[in-house]
């Protein structure tokens, strides 16, 4: 027996080894999450209803590690946040914070972020943002806080060089009634324009000074249903599509959208219908938005909203709606109280949106990003 | 005995060798390949593509969308060529880009209508108004509101926001179901509050952070600390949007 055990005992000591080095991150996952995130979130369990009836299981978090290859399901999710300020110290701060992450996680990193500074205002005859209450502040101020968000990437994620970042540079559509510093009535479409030609101009600063491509800029908008109508927003929209050099993203929600194939232009809450959404959300390709929706939902009611909103592309449009990942509020809520059911984790919204729009393979696609969003402070 | 010593050194010699070969693959792997400067920057990605794409769905009676997207992918081809003959910092060089520090606009004090920013979602609550003003050296918001999901729930929410730091929250509902709340007048920092139904009066004290009996009621300030807040489940479930 001795001698068995001194012959095998060495070759399972070397596999063990071995494993160990190709598989590490099977023991650390945990950690490895608490990276991306300020908080630690439990995997997702239970199960997810499909649109068609029954169930699927839920897709549990895993973690694998090769040396080669380093993708995670669901994607390390990164930190967005409300802008309460332009300090570009804070700015450089958050920036490296980022840069910092996506140097210590093995492997190339394809990473959002959205910078979300408020709803947009038109005070003296400048163009601008409301800052949460704190502005308003140029277009000039928060274009010089990006670039500072994005030097501090740069800066921190170095000697990574494979890494890459999109900024969103984010506003809303809430209106002055709902959001009292917004203050554009009838400005709509000249602000959006205005926001184009400072995306541009971030973006251009990033290409010449060599930021580009590992650091980028596009335009963003968090359109909800319920803070405007169809009308004023699509204006903005148009806006930032008469002049942009970069692409946009729609970060905002489906509310009282169906969540079930129908075949048709459903309504959806406060007079919107699927066609108005599937409008500001890039009509399929022919304008430069394209969705980065809001999942909060615990019960998977927002995948499904948007699962069928990517139907009706395939049903009476041009094809299915391509969307770009989730967003998640859970730091907010962390923060700030917000009601029961409401504070999804980031993985479970990823998967929440992941697997409602791979129920269906009209719907099928790959989800490319996963961000949380909460309050930046000062 | 001699020979099965040294059958066993070798065992164990092997097995030391390829740990140490797994060891070096994995520095080589991890820290080399996985982070390597790429040799070629892509400077032709996805954003021009995406212009492509639309002047391939753009009708071709569509003269001046086409004209739009045209400028838009030469001004790409332009910006693609800078990127190319840029030369990127590639040495651990820090740069911070140069500009005028912007002075903080003046933070409004008062009551005014809504939120003073995007804060609660639509979907989340319905702010009647809020207040701004200066307690404690600090600028404090007070929102007052109710739950678009259980509106006969009103509440006071309040954002304290320190000079550096992140913001601290409060959540104060109202004790009895009263609808949402408004707030109609101010002495100093005492908030004079009007449920929905127009007949219930509160009072909320912000340095005290809490609902007060009335107007002159003598109050201690509190210190604002963040409280791990839950909302009870109602039992309205909460419907599916």
């Amino acid at each position: 027996m001795r001698k068995i055990i001194g012959k095998i005992l060495p070759y399972v000591f070397t596999g063990g080894i071995c494993f160990a080095l190709i598989f590490p991150k099977l023991a650390l996952s945990a950690n490895a999450s608490s990276l991306a995130v300020e908080n630690l979130y439990p995997s997702p369990t239970g199960v997810i209803a499909t649109p068609y009836g029954g169930n699927i299981e839920s897709l549990t978090l895993i973690k694998v590690y090769i040396p080669l290859i380093s993708k995670t399901f669901p994607p390390d999710p990164t930190t967005s946040w409300y802008m309460e300020t332009v300090n570009t110290e804070m700015l450089l701060s958050l920036g490296c914070q980022l840069g910092n992450r996506d140097r210590e996680l093995s492997g190339q990193q394809d990473s959002i972020v959205i910078l979300d500074f408020d709803s947009p205002t038109y005070t003296s005859g400048v163009y601008g943002a409301n800052l949460f209450g704190y502005g308003p502040v140029s277009t000039s101020a928060v274009a010089a806080a990006v670039k500072f968000f994005g030097a501090g990437y740069y800066n921190c994620v170095y000697p990574d060089r494979a890494s890459t970042i999109v900024i969103a540079v984010g506003t809303n559509n809430c209106d002055s009634t709902t959001c009292s510093g917004a203050a554009i009535d009838g400005e709509y479409y000249a602000h959006g324009a205005a926001w184009a030609v400072m995306v541009n101009e971030i973006g251009s600063y990033f290409v010449t000074n060599g930021y580009y491509p590992q650091v980028r800029a596009y335009g963003a908008s968090d359109i909800e249903v319920g803070w405007n109508d169809y009308y004023t927003t699509r204006q903005w929209v148009d806006g930032y599509d008469s002049i942009n050099n970069w692409p946009m993203f729609n970060f905002g929600d489906a509310e009282g959208c169906p969540q079930v194939r129908t075949g048709e232009n459903s309504g959806c809450a406060n007079g919107w219908y699927q066609y108005t959404i599937w409008y500001v959300s890039g009509r399929g390709g022919v304008n430069s938005s394209s969705p980065l929706p809001l999942i909060y939902a615990k019960d998977g009611a927002n995948g499904r909203q948007w699962y069928s909103l990517s139907a009706y592309g395939v049903d009476l449009q041009n094809g299915r709606l391509e969307l770009q990942g989730a967003v998640t509020q859970h730091l907010a809520c962390s923060q700030r109280i917000c009601p029961p059911g409401t504070n999804n984790s980031p993985q479970e919204g990823y998967i929440n949106l992941y697997s409602a729009l791979n129920s269906d393979p009209d719907t099928s696609q790959p989800l490319k990003w996963s961000t949380d969003i909460g309050y930046s402070g000062w | 005995m001699n020979e099965r010593i040294d059958s066993k050194r070798n065992i164990w010699g092997v097995a030391i060798l390829i740990v140490a070969l797994g060891l070096v693959s994995m520095l080589v792997f991890q820290f080399v390949l996985a982070k390597d400067i790429p040799a070629n920057r892509n400077c032709e990605g996805t954003e021009i593509e995406m212009f492509r794409t639309q002047l391939a769905l753009i009708p071709g009676s569509d003269l001046s969308k086409r004209k739009k997207v045209e400028e838009k992918i030469t001004a790409w081809e332009t910006m693609a060529a800078i990127c190319k003959s840029a030369t990127p910092v590639t040495d651990i060089q820090i740069v911070t880009p140069q500009f005028t520090q912007i002075s903080p606009a003046p933070f409004v004090t008062g009551v005014f209508e809504g939120q003073p920013g995007a804060y609660f979602h639509a979907f989340e609550a319905k702010i009647e108004n809020h207040w701004k003003g200066i307690v404690n050296g600090n600028r404090v918001i007070v929102f007052a509101g109710a739950w678009v999901k259980d509106p006969s729930q009103g509440f006071i929410a309040v954002q304290t926001a320190p000079k550096k730091g992140k913001p601290i929250w409060g959540y104060y509902p109202s004790a009895a179901k009263l609808g949402a709340l408004r707030i109609v007048d101010t002495k100093g920092s005492r908030l004079i509050i009007q449920s929905a139904n127009d007949k219930d009066v509160l009072f909320f004290d912000v340095p005290a952070l809490s609902f007060v009996n009335s107007l002159d009621e003598v109050v201690t300030p509190s210190t604002p600390t963040d409280i791990p807040v839950t909302i009870q489940p109602t039992n309205i479930p909460y419907p599916v949007p």
